[in-house]
Order: C-alpha cells, then sequence, then structure tokens
C-alpha cells in the first residue's frame, strides 16, 4: 500500500515537472530567431497586361487610355467605370512619378518611362476588415510605356465627390 | 422497343447521378455558380481571416502560403485574394486617414476579367493625399506552389519606411516594393482571404502556414528576428469567404505558427 502511494507521489512529481517544462516553453519564453532575408535582383514589375504599345514617340494616348476604362475598372474601386473619366495623361519617369505620389514608387527603374493618368470623378476602396470605405475625387493608374501595362494605381484626393455610387 | 428506351433512360439517370456525386465528392462543387454580396460600397468587402492583437507592437509579418486555384471571371464584380496584412488601428495619423487606419498587404489576387492570378502589394498610409497605393508585380507560379510573403519595418534609415517581399526559396520569384513616407506601428497581424463583387469566384483551399512575426525592426544585420504565432485566434468568416483553423498555432511546430486554410466561394 505505502509503495503504492510512493509510485503515485513520485508520478504526480514527474507529471508536474514536465507541465512546469512547458509553461517555460510557453509563448512568453519563446527565443527571437533568424530568418534571413530573400537576397538577389528583385524581377521588374510585370503589372497587368493593358495598353497596346505604338511605335513612335508616344507609346499611348489619353484616349487609349479612356478606352481602357470603359472596360476595365481600377483595380479594388468599389464604384463603376461610368463614375470617372481620365482626365490627365503625362510620360514622366519612374522617379518623378514617385515624387508626385509622395513617395509611392511604380517600382521601375528611376529613368523608366511610366505614363501616369490621373482620373476624376467617385472612387471608393477599402482595405482590411474594420476599414471604413473611402470615397476619393481623384485616382491615377500608372502604365508602364515601354510595355502599355497597369502596374500600379492609387487615390490621390477626396476633393468633391460629384457622383454617387449606382 | 419501349422497354429498352425506359432502361437506357435509367442507365443515362443513374450515370448522372453517380457523375454528380463524383463531382461533388472531389471538387466540392466549387465550379457551381456562387452569388454572394461583397460588393456595396456602406458594408464593403467580405472576409475569412485571423488576426493576432496581443502584442504593442508587431514590428513585421510573415507567411507561406500555397497557391491555390482562383478565378474571378469577367462581371464577378470585384477580386478574390489570399494575403497577409500589418495594420495600426491606434495611430491617430492612421486614424485620421480616410480609411481610419493604415496598412501593409500583400499576396496575391484574380481580379474581374484577368486572364490570371497574379501577386500584389498595397499600403494605406497615415496621410489625405496619395493615401492607398497598389502595386500589381505579375502573374503567380503554378497552383501548388508555397511562395513566401514578408512585411517588415525598416529601421536602417529615416523613420516610415516598411519592406515588403514576395518570393519562393528558389529566387525564381522575387519581387521586392517599399512602402515610404508610413509612420504607422503595426498592432494586428492579420491573414486570409479577401472577396469582392456579386457572383461567380472561386478559390481553392489555400493554406497558410510559418506564421510568424518580428521581434524588432529591420537593422543592418539584414535578419528577420521573429517568434511565431502561439495563440490559436478568432476566425471571422462570411461563408464566403470560408476559413477555419486545420492546425492550431498553439501545438508544438512543426508548422510554425500552426497552418490556417481559407476557401472560396460556395
Amino acid at each position: 500500500m505505502r509503495r503504492t502511494i510512493l509510485h503515485a507521489l513520485i508520478f504526480l512529481g514527474c507529471l508536474g515537472w514536465v507541465s512546469g517544462c512547458r509553461h517555460k516553453e510557453g509563448p512568453e519564453e519563446q527565443k527571437k530567431i533568424a530568418l534571413h532575408l530573400p537576397e538577389g535582383t528583385p524581377k521588374r514589375p510585370q503589372g497587368s497586361a493593358a495598353l497596346t504599345v505604338k511605335p513612335g514617340p508616344q507609346p499611348f494616348t489619353k484616349a487609349d487610355v479612356a478606352n481602357y476604362f470603359k472596360t476595365h475598372n481600377l483595380p479594388m474601386n468599389m464604384s463603376s467605370t461610368n463614375d470617372f473619366q481620365v482626365d490627365t495623361l503625362e510620360f514622366l519617369t519612374n522617379k518623378d512619378v514617385s515624387d508626385r505620389l509622395r513617395g509611392a514608387s511604380p517600382g521601375l527603374a528611376d529613368s523608366a518611362i511610366v505614363g501616369l493618368a490621373t482620373l476624376r470623378g467617385l472612387f471608393i476602396f477599402t482595405g482590411p476588415p474594420q476599414t471604413k470605405p473611402a470615397r476619393f475625387a481623384r485616382a491615377y493608374a500608372a502604365f508602364d510605356a515601354t510595355s502599355g501595362n497597369l502596374v500600379m494605381i492609387g487615390t490621390l484626393d477626396q476633393g468633391e465627390q460629384p457622383n454617387q455610387p449606382k | 422497343m419501349f422497354g429498352k428506351v425506359m432502361r437506357g433512360l435509367r442507365v443515362a439517370a443513374l450515370r448522372l447521378v453517380a457523375a454528380g456525386v463524383f463531382y461533388l465528392a472531389f471538387t466540392g462543387g466549387q465550379a457551381f455558380a456562387a452569388t454572394y454580396s461583397c460588393g456595396n460600397p456602406s458594408s464593403g468587402h467580405c472576409y475569412g481571416v485571423t488576426s493576432w492583437r496581443e502584442k504593442p507592437e508587431y514590428f513585421g509579418a510573415y507567411t507561406d502560403i500555397v497557391r491555390a486555384a482562383m478565378s474571378c471571371p469577367s462581371g464577378c464584380g470585384g477580386f478574390v485574394d489570399d494575403e497577409i496584412w500589418l495594420i495600426d488601428d491606434k495611430s491617430s495619423g492612421c486614424t485620421g486617414n480616410p480609411f481610419g487606419m493604415c496598412w501593409v498587404e500583400a499576396g496575391y489576387f484574380f481580379i474581374d476579367g484577368s486572364s490570371s492570378a497574379q501577386y500584389f502589394w498595397a499600403d494605406s498610409r497615415p496621410m489625405n493625399t496619395s493615401t492607398f497605393n497598389l502595386h500589381i508585380l505579375g502573374d503567380t507560379e503554378a497552383v501548388g506552389a508555397t511562395n513566401h510573403y514578408m512585411i517588415i519595418k525598416d529601421a536602417r534609415g529615416a523613420a516610415g519606411i516598411f519592406q515588403v517581399w514576395v518570393y519562393n526559396d528558389s529566387l525564381s520569384t522575387l519581387y521586392q516594393g517599399t512602402s515610404t513616407s508610413n509612420t504607422m506601428s503595426g498592432n494586428i497581424a492579420m491573414i486570409g482571404q479577401e472577396l469582392a463583387g456579386t457572383k461567380d469566384a472561386s478559390a481553392g483551399n489555400a493554406n497558410f502556414t510559418r506564421n510568424i512575426w518580428a521581434v524588432q525592426a529591420l537593422g543592418p544585420e539584414y535578419v528577420f528576428w521573429y517568434n511565431r504565432q502561439t495563440t490559436t485566434t478568432g476566425i471571422s468568416h462570411q461563408d464566403p469567404p470560408f476559413a477555419s483553423w486545420t492546425v492550431n498555432p498553439s501545438s508544438p511546430p512543426p508548422p510554425e505558427g500552426g497552418q490556417f486554410t481559407t476557401h472560396c466561394c460556395s
């Protein structure tokens, strides 16, 4: 009988010791681990196929951009293509575009040429859960002038929003 | 003659039922057109996500996502994606921007009318002009490929920099982006699926593993110093998207940080 009680006590002691060890491995006790960052030359962003590039001084026109946005919405925009128009199209270096957009870069080489289209109307974007959908009066679309692909879009300002979503 | 026709019809009906049972068993019925309400400008998009909020600051977030089959055909009215977010919903500069929060996100999506899924990253910054910027990187690898998605605050230079990487082990996929003028302090790390639009999108099971977070900002040693996520956090899912923990993150690794799974839309 005594032997059984002794065995039970030893077993309970071991159990407590093991569970104590498990506790020490808990989330508060994790040691930081190193994950090395990827090294190498990142790929040039290819973007999404959008405009056909023509030979000559101007690879595409404002009318080409307007035609594209008759059938394609700005990715992630919740208003419709009827709610906005193309305002301007300029060909700038990637660096100039980045300067205009407060540091947001299309991701091409600094000297690469980008067709920056500004858009006017109503744009609605949202983000992760609990984001309030936000409305903007101006947005932009950046096209790689070499390929005509859409590489970046975004909001400019909220301004006056003339339209309501349909 | 009549009996022969009837027998033929019975056989055809049986084959049809068998084909249906087989299809449902092996595909989950995902090719059936689905309708949903995830495109309303007032209520916003639909989500199947989980998040961690218990640390004062997540300096970065990382996950591995296995590329799932995905589609959002012309007329779907939006997109479907699998992605990771690092979010600040506390800092005054972020609560004061048009969205009421800042974030950096990375993942892959299929947009209305596209012919393929594409890698992307985006940010929402603590400012009222040029707030939101979406970067379309390029076509994804084949279904089944595992890609790494890493976001980390960069303390090597000026304040307000986050680095974003999308890559695979061989570095045949390697995209990098930089979020600038972004002084957010990440207090939420989130993974999962976002769905926008009204119909016909689909996405197979996507597994999120190696769910880890950066315990410090990026320094000159160029290392993502991390802890694994260990708490089984709540899931927010609107069915669609569907989401669940398939391996509890409190289980000892592997995989680090459990396995979270999403799919869409029926």
